[in-house]
């Protein structure tokens, strides 16, 4: 393996391949240590512009519900992308399962195929090995939103996280990446999702969402009030995930949906 | 109280395997019983546990409602403003698990004020307010699912 430092996160490399793709101007901000890179942009993001928030290392990398995102230094990929939009923000929750399959689209063209546990979590050989948290707000009248993505590049060693996980370099031990292309790729990419999520919404992603489904046909237990165990089935075309619970068929879009070791 | 709140709380217990549920805030309360047709196992039964033992089927239906509102509680609920979830999604009151809530009950709050945040397909979603006011009643728990349109707060 090469030596993680030798391949730390580079503007000029960063500018590169983010306008090799795209006419959008970024607001590009790399640092060595922040607390989250959400947080930053939550505080610093200019609603007029795409923002890029990058560091190598975060101190409180969070997921939902403040679960502690590992985040050692040069290790992995902790970057965050803010961007406006005039939608409305109750049709933009399924933008979430989106961003998902941006990660997917770009892992895959490194040839790694990734699947998604729904609504974003990104599974590699059926381990984690990336996450997606998502924020909206509103700032001078416009609708912010702000996602955040940890992706598990180099890390081989984490005793601290609690569920099967693993990393692009414990998957494929020869792995050549470059944590600016991919860093740049996601991106680009997010944004040219988002256009066409603006234009025509989530129906169109619900196909290629199924066949990366990682819950289907899984047992899975329903927190949030629910507290039942069901079977899932499909993505609506809303974005929620429907699921069985005994003869009845509930369709879930908020809330927790953990796999059943059972 | 909000009937939708009372109409969601009777929803819960049939569901639950709880006899009984009873709610305060401020000077309301109500209380919910359910009308119980066969012997139950006798068990002690507190908010935050439930009782692994299956319900028997008789129980489901009959609830009776005892409430407590006074008419002064109710003709105040009917007076405030109430703002309402923006989406389909999960209440959350606190910006973290164990940090203070947002907002609660007696607050003075201003227009752009964060007074909570709703969770939809891991999206988390500030809802501010649109007006100034003090918070009268918080409608429902946190960690909750709330539909579109759903009241959350009522401002005065």
């Amino acid at each position: 393996m090469e030596d993680v430092k030798q391949n730390t996160l580079k503007e000029e490399k960063i500018r590169h391949f983010l306008k090799k793709n795209s006419g959008f101007e970024w607001q590009l901000s790399i640092y060595q240590e922040l607390e989250s890179t959400n947080d930053y942009l939550i505080e610093f993001a200019n609603p007029n512009e795409y923002c890029l928030c990058l560091s190598e290392s975060q101190t409180k990398g969070r997921g939902r519900n403040l679960k502690k995102w590992q985040s050692p230094k040069y290790e992995n990929i902790y970057m965050s992308i803010s961007f406006s939009t005039n939608h409305e923000l109750k049709n933009f929750s399924s933008f979430s399962l989106v961003s998902a399959l941006a990660v997917h689209n770009v892992l895959l063209k490194q040839n790694i195929f990734t699947e998604i546990k729904w609504p974003n979590d990104i599974y590699l050989n059926k381990k984690k090995i990336g996450g997606i948290l998502i924020e909206t707000l509103t700032r001078d009248a416009e609708n912010l939103i702000i996602v955040g993505i940890g992706l598990n590049v180099f890390m081989e060693n984490n005793i601290e996280i609690d569920r099967d996980w693993t990393s692009l370099k414990l998957e494929f031990e020869n792995v050549v990446v470059d944590r600016n292309e991919i860093i740049s790729d996601i991106a680009n990419e997010v944004l040219l999702l988002k256009s066409k999520f603006e234009k025509n919404g989530f129906d169109d992603f619900a196909k290629d969402f199924n066949k990366l489904n990682f819950l289907k046909d899984k047992k899975v237990f329903l927190s949030n009030s629910i507290n039942k165990e069901g079977t899932v089935l499909d993505i609506n075309s809303d974005g929620s995930l429907n699921v069985r619970i005994g003869n009845q068929i509930k369709k879930i879009s908020s809330g927790e949906v953990s796999l059943n070791i059972n | 109280m909000d009937i939708r709140k009372v109409k969601k709380l009777i929803e819960m217990l049939e569901e639950s395997q709880l006899n009984e549920i009873e709610i305060k805030e401020g000077e309301e309360s109500v209380k919910l019983v359910k009308a119980i047709s066969v012997p139950v196992q006798e068990q002690i039964v507190t908010s935050n546990v439930v009782a692994p033992a299956p319900q028997p089927e008789a129980v489901k239906d009959d609830l009776s409602v005892e409430s407590d509102i006074s008419e002064s509680a109710k003709a105040e609920t009917i007076s405030g403003k109430t703002i309402d979830s923006p989406m389909v999604g999960t209440f959350y009151a606190a910006p973290n698990p164990g940090a203070k809530d947002f907002v609660s009950v007696g607050d003075k709050i201003s227009e752009g004020d964060v007074l909570c945040i709703i969770e939809a397909m891991k999206m988390m979603n500030e809802v501010k307010a649109d007006s100034s006011g003090t918070i009268k009643q918080v409608l429902i728990e946190n960690a909750e699912p709330v539909e579109f349109g759903q009241p959350l707060f009522v401002i005065e």
